[in-house]
């Protein structure tokens, strides 16, 4: 069997509300895609500001999978969410380098790269204030 | 001369990990290049769920077979199903001026694979679609 461990951690962002990471091992693909799915949905119930997929473990994401991320990039968007991935393998890397960017998304190689970002930005949106 | 790994998967989406996990197993033991086996994978899972979701409007229990091949330095997987005609390079290219979350979902895999593989051909034989991908080894790192 194909598998997929999913492993999700809430956190309080730099800023105030909630942080989510989505740890994935394994295969996201059309037989596992299901499992990330019910266990997404109340993992951004809170309504996160950040949503950090952790791909370190996966060693591979299909079509169906690439679909998922996108439809949750989508809707994090809209609720003024971010989506960011942390720690893609080179070839998973190379597919989302096919399929683009993803606007309101980021990609970083490590998670001192992507703290550093959402100190970043915190700082850039808390100047203003 | 390396033989080459047959499977002959059911149109039942409950059979294609079997499979994968055989394919795995047998480019492992081949020492196949860094990378071959996540193309290997992409291919069949992409290719054999589009068959048993698109190619069929009966209900009846159909066999995909699929090859995967070693030869030198190059990867070559072949698919073969008994459904509709379906030739995968006829679907467009995704307009890559559109922001990917506006762009049509569908044809996502096939658009991955015709990126990742060198080459993605199709034939129609005796009421048989038959698609075969193949991939040299990269001579230097991809960038």
């Amino acid at each position: 069997m194909s598998q997929l461990q999913v492993t999700v951690q809430h956190h309080p962002a730099a800023g105030g509300g909630d942080r989510v990471t989505i740890q994935l091992a394994g295969s996201l693909d059309s037989t596992t895609v299901h499992l990330l799915e019910s266990r997404l949905t109340p993992a951004v119930a809170s309504r996160p500001v950040q949503v950090v997929f952790d791909l370190e473990g996966l060693n591979l994401v299909t079509s169906a999978g690439i679909r998922l991320f996108l439809l949750t990039s989508k809707q994090q968007k809209q609720q003024g969410g971010q989506v960011t991935f942390v720690h893609l393998q080179p070839q998973i890397r190379e597919v989302f380098q096919i399929i683009g960017s993803v606007p309101g998304t980021k990609i970083f190689s490590n998670t001192a790269e992507l703290d550093a970002y959402l100190i970043a930005r915190q700082k850039a949106h808390g100047s203003g204030e | 001369m390396a033989e080459p790994l047959e499977l002959r998967i059911r149109n039942r989406p409950e059979d294609l990990s079997p499979a994968m996990e055989a394919i795995s197993r047998w480019l492992g033991s081949r020492g196949a290049f860094a990378g071959a086996e996540y193309l290997a994978l992409l291919a069949v899972e992409e290719l054999v769920t589009n068959c048993i979701k698109y190619a069929y409007d009966d209900a009846l229990e159909h066999w995909i077979r699929v090859g995967i091949r070693l030869s030198g330095d190059e990867l070559v997987v072949s698919i073969q199903d008994d459904g509709h005609p379906f030739d995968p390079r006829s679907l467009p290219e995704p307009d890559t001026d559109l922001p990917v979350e506006d762009r049509p979902i569908g044809g996502l895999g096939i658009h991955l694979l015709r990126n990742l593989f060198d080459a993605l051909d199709y034939s129609r034989v005796d009421g048989h679609n038959r698609v075969v991908l193949r991939k040299r080894a990269a001579a230097e790192p991809s960038v």
